[in-house]
């Protein structure tokens, strides 16, 4: 189960996604976001899933792959489905069975519901599949730093965030590895009340959070003798570099949304 | 003093990645929704407010629900919730602990935290979540209400998902949290102190 997890999985490619800069990669999954929630009517799904499809096509990211990121949340999509098709009410009524009521406008609802999940999915999925978790922690503190007037840690924000993406599997690894040997010792997680059962949860915490104190220590001391002293005039291997390429997307993506804002309000 | 601020952003960093691991191990409770779910998360998050200070547990909680976002199954309102619930807690139990550090003041700022935690998530919820929810999920108040009766006959308004669903849910997952972490706290806080 714990392997299942797509956080930060980057699929390396050569496309027109992943030649793209980070930083506009991350400004137009925005947009891309914000214009999702403002969508009401079919059409212009209609239209968004046409622009996903030729996104998908430009990453060159298998179906396959994009399948495998949307399969966890499968559970919660069909949920949302479910209620909405049984509990929307509505005036043309297709089917009436005892308390089960099924209408016109719950269908439309749930298809809508579904698509604007999937596409969420999809949408942040296309940024982590082409995008190296090291550029788009990059990204963010750059995305972030005019917020530092404020007094917004951009760096130190963004550092912390590559070091957590780069640990979790480890520490995932680490807890398995812990519940399996304290299982060996006997240790059951699975039965008695919760509060028996988050007890239960010790044995394995403690270990576990040492563990982590003490990578902590190590990365800190690596970090320390290669001199690192926060974001102040540090340089990079891998520049953030806006080319051609990103011109293109974000004229696309300008177009895209023009004509969604236009779809919107002419289907109201 | 360079020392110490490499030192403890990388520790926030692996506290962060500790919780955000944790946000996968999460068990549904009986008698509530679906979308309620209880994980020990807050853990790692607790331990930051004591061992570094109110800003360190903000920022691992920060860090954990920005990262949970690209798994995200409430199209981002848990999350926020998520992060603005913690942010709560964090400050109550960080005011409390940082005036006198001792085990007994520790318990003190559990119990306070927990209060302020049930009383802020209720309202956050009532006025502000569940509108997120409606409107992000294309759900209705009687829709949320439809599920939580479900599972609780109790619940059959809105305000009664609020007594019967987030409150009761609150306050089970602050006192997981609180007496994990106490537990927790006592048998690594030496390492902690010696490093």
């Amino acid at each position: 189960m714990l392997k299942d997890i797509t956080l930060g999985q980057y699929f390396p490619g050569n496309s027109f996604l992943h030649r793209m800069d980070a930083r506009v990669k991350l400004l137009l999954i925005l947009v891309y976001i914000v214009i999702l929630f403002t969508i009401k009517s079919i059409a212009v799904y209609a239209l968004f899933t046409l622009f996903t499809a030729v996104v998908i096509m430009f990453s060159q990211i298998p179906l396959i792959t994009i399948a495998k990121s949307v399969r966890p949340m499968m559970f919660f999509i069909v949920f949302t489905a479910i209620i909405n098709i049984f509990m929307t009410p509505g005036d043309v009524v297709l089917v009436s069975y005892g308390i089960i009521t099924i209408t016109a406008d719950g269908i439309v609802l749930a298809a809508k519901m579904v698509l604007r999940f999937l596409f969420l999915i999809i949408g942040t999925s296309m940024l982590t599949f082409t995008t190296e978790p090291l550029a788009l922690t990059d990204s963010i503190e750059r995305l972030l730093s005019p917020f530092r007037k404020i007094g917004v840690p951009a760096h130190e924000l963004a550092m912390m965030m590559s070091i957590a993406i780069r640990f979790i599997p480890t520490l995932l690894e680490e807890t398995e590895k812990i519940m399996k040997a304290q299982m060996a010792r006997g240790a059951d997680f699975e039965s008695g009340n919760i509060l028996k059962r988050s007890k239960a949860l010790i044995p394995i915490l403690v270990p576990l959070f040492i563990s982590a104190f003490r990578r902590a220590d190590d990365l800190a001391t690596a970090m320390e003798c290669r001199c690192y002293r926060g974001g102040d005039n540090r340089t990079r291997m891998k520049q953030l570099k806006m080319t051609v390429v990103d011109l293109k997307a974000g004229i696309a993506m300008t177009v895209f949304t023009a004509l969604v804002i236009v779809g919107n309000i002419l289907t109201k | 003093m360079k020392k110490t601020t490499t030192k403890k952003l990388v520790s926030i960093a692996m506290l962060a990645a500790v919780s955000t691991a944790l946000m996968f191990i999460d068990f549904p409770i009986p008698l509530m929704p679906p979308f309620l779910k209880l994980d020990i998360s807050e853990v790692p998050v607790l331990i930051a407010t004591f061992a570094m200070g109110i800003p360190a547990g903000i920022a691992v909680a920060f860090i954990k629900n920005a990262l949970h976002l690209f798994v995200s199954t409430t199209m981002y309102v848990g999350e926020l919730s998520n992060f603005l619930i913690s942010v709560a807690m964090v400050v109550s139990a960080g005011i409390v602990y940082s005036r006198n550090k001792t085990r007994k003041n520790a318990v003190l700022a559990l119990v306070v935290s927990t209060v302020v935690t049930i009383i802020f998530a209720a309202l956050i919820n009532r006025f502000f979540i569940i509108w997120a929810y409606v409107n992000m999920m294309g759900l209705t108040e009687e829709k949320i209400v439809a599920i939580c009766n479900g599972v609780n006959k109790h619940v059959t308004s809105i305000n009664g998902y609020i007594y019967f669903g987030v409150i009761p849910f609150n306050f089970i997952k602050s006192v997981i949290n609180a007496v994990v972490t106490l537990l927790l706290y006592k048998r690594i806080s030496k390492i902690i102190k010696k490093q």
